[in-house]
């Protein structure tokens, strides 16, 4: 619907379609349903008066010199299929429970993409603002690292151990946050006793 | 390149953001980088958080006359306390303390004079019924510590000497404190500490007790603060600054300022992030350093016993020191609720500075030991 070399204004439900350019000078568009789930090119429509139908028609691309081809034609992708969600200030909405079949699609949407995309993919998004997105591709990453030992991160992130023996002996055995976790337990069970004391005694 | 550390900071905050406490704790082992960062921004993580309480934080800052103030207000009602607050009710609890021990004694000695007397055994009997029917002495702190009217508490505790020591053990235990410095709290307390503290070995780990040099050193639990950053406290506190957390009242007059002493941890945290191991000597640059990065444009203001403690300079009554000029004088301290101790004040140029008093001073040598004199609140 949407990607690819602009000749269209409106899009098939009517929506008007916003312009925008990725570093390599190539031109997309996307709905401005889906364009609202960026904050940076919300901002920029605030900035530069894109706040009516007409006015969006007649915009210049928006340049989005931080974003490959690639990663755009992704991130639209991903806007375009979130078209009908809230917009991006409304914090949090898709940590909700929502429709089975978009969540599927997501996960789809992110198993297609290898180490190197999603690094680029996650940039864009960071840069364009779409905390949806955003979210999911930390979850992903969160998701490679989760199970994996020291040296598999290493290895999966190409990390070099800059510890020396001993640090790392170190670090090993250290639990930076164990006496403070220990007094937050503490202060809960204390909150909890109180909190039931007086609900026995009603 | 797609690598971890390649990734903004906001990015990879979100991305350790869904990482679990122990996740966390591997992905901190990985490199120096990974271990920086997750330290320096782990109170954005789920778990383990760094929500070092506040009346905690503050009392490594301060001194235990505001910890034993927030055991009965701020731990109980989230209360947060100045300073000259927690002096104040420090002193006013002392006395209470004092008072009732006097009371108490007084009594005991009319008791026996009216036994002695009277000879009466149904007193006695009473007495003794009293005293088992009396709850022990760790229910007697429990409520003490729970109870804001320390003051009707108090001619309920057996022993001034043992509570008070049971009191500071207590408070070690629940703010984790490493190393105390006691001037003049009187050997009874220091034995009552200690006895007390081996009582409870599995919080404890170690206790030395030094009578010669009024020193005891608790080592409970597992605390490591040696990576918290003097940003990071702000940061957990919710407060712009560093120096918004402290306070400091500056006396235009006699150009004397007197603070809630936090030169002292920023000078720790800052030797700590400069890996300088206990007992360093700072030279000239590495304190100069330090305090560029303290002075950010306010007054020049340092405290010469953080660095005696670091054994970095012994001062004569005045030094210079490159452009630091430290000179030691006795005054009136600008709290008029303490005596006339030693300053020391530190000057560059003609600005002017401050200076804390010997016995108010928090000193620390190490993070991980904290050494607190106490000595002028209890005089």
């Amino acid at each position: 619907m949407a990607d690819g070399p602009s000749g269209a204004k409106k899009c098939r439900d009517d929506d008007v379609l916003f312009r925008v350019k990725s570093k390599e000078d190539r031109e997309y568009t996307l709905s401005k349903k889906a364009a609202q789930l960026s904050g940076t090119i919300h901002h920029y429509s605030e900035n530069y008066g894109l706040d009516n139908d007409e006015a969006i028609m007649k915009m210049e691309p928006m340049s989005l010199l931080e974003v490959s081809s690639e990663s755009l034609h992704h991130i639209i992708r991903w806007c375009e299929q979130h078209r009908n969600c809230p917009i991006w200030e409304e914090e949090k909405w898709w940590q909700n429970e929502r429709d089975a079949e978009l969540t599927k699609w997501e996960d789809e949407f992110m198993a297609e993409m290898t180490s190197e995309t999603l690094y680029n993919l996650f940039l864009a998004a960071n840069f364009l603002d779409i905390k949806c997105l955003l979210d999911k591709c930390a979850q992903s990453v969160a998701d490679m690292i989760k199970g994996k030992s020291v040296d598999e991160i290493r290895e999966i992130w190409m990390l070099e151990n800059d510890f020396t023996p001993e640090e790392e002996e170190k670090i090993k055995n250290e639990n930076p946050w164990e006496a403070i976790l220990r007094y937050q337990e503490q202060l809960e069970k204390e909150k909890e006793e109180q909190a039931s004391q007086p609900a026995a005694s009603s | 390149m797609f690598s971890l550390v390649n990734f903004p900071y906001v990015v990879l905050d979100r991305i350790i953001g869904y990482l679990d406490r122990d996740e966390v704790a591997t992905c901190r082992q990985v490199n120096r980088f990974l271990r920086r960062f997750i330290d320096a921004n782990r109170h954005h993580y789920p778990l383990p958080p760094i929500t070092i309480s506040i009346e905690s934080e503050k009392f490594f800052r301060t001194s235990v006359a505001i910890t034993k103030t927030m055991v009965w207000t701020g731990a109980r009602r989230n209360i947060v306390l100045s300073e000259r607050q927690g002096m104040s009710m420090l002193e006013q609890m002392w006395q209470a303390m004092l008072e009732a021990a006097e009371l108490e004694e007084r009594e005991e000695r009319e008791e026996i004079e009216e036994e002695d007397v009277e000879g009466n055994e149904e007193n006695n009997s009473e007495k003794v019924e009293d005293k088992e029917d009396g709850k022990d002495d760790d229910d007697v702190i429990e409520e003490f510590l729970s109870d804001d009217d320390f003051r009707t508490r108090i001619h309920s505790v057996p022993s001034i000497i043992n509570t008070t020591a049971k009191l500071f053990t207590r408070i070690f235990e629940k703010y984790y404190i490493s190393v105390l410095e006691i001037d003049e709290v009187g050997s009874d307390i220091l034995k009552g500490i200690a006895s007390s503290s081996k009582k409870s070995q599995q919080t404890v780990e170690r206790l030395d007790l030094n009578l010669q040099t009024n020193q005891v050193f608790l080592r409970p639990h597992n605390l490591k603060i040696g990576n918290i950053d003097a940003k990071d406290i702000s940061k957990v506190l919710t407060l712009p600054t560093v120096s918004d957390c402290f306070r400091l009242d500056f006396d235009m007059d006699t150009d004397e300022v007197a603070t809630d002493a936090p030169v002292e941890v920023f000078l720790s945290l800052r030797c700590e992030r400069l890996n300088l191991p206990i007992g360093t000597t700072l030279n000239s640059a590495t304190l100069n350093l330090i305090l560029k990065e303290w002075h950010c444009g306010k007054r020049n203001f340092a405290s010469v016993e953080a660095w005696e403690l670091f054994g970095a300079i012994d001062f004569d009554p005045l030094v210079v020191f490159d452009g630091l000029m430290c000179q030691k004088f006795t005054a009136r301290s600008p709290r008029a609720s303490l005596p006339p101790a030693t300053y020391y004040r530190i000057s560059r140029s003609h600005e002017s500075l401050t200076v804390f008093t010997k016995g108010t001073a928090l000193l620390i040598n190490h993070p991980v030991d904290y050494m607190l004199s106490i000595g002028s609140v209890f005089r």
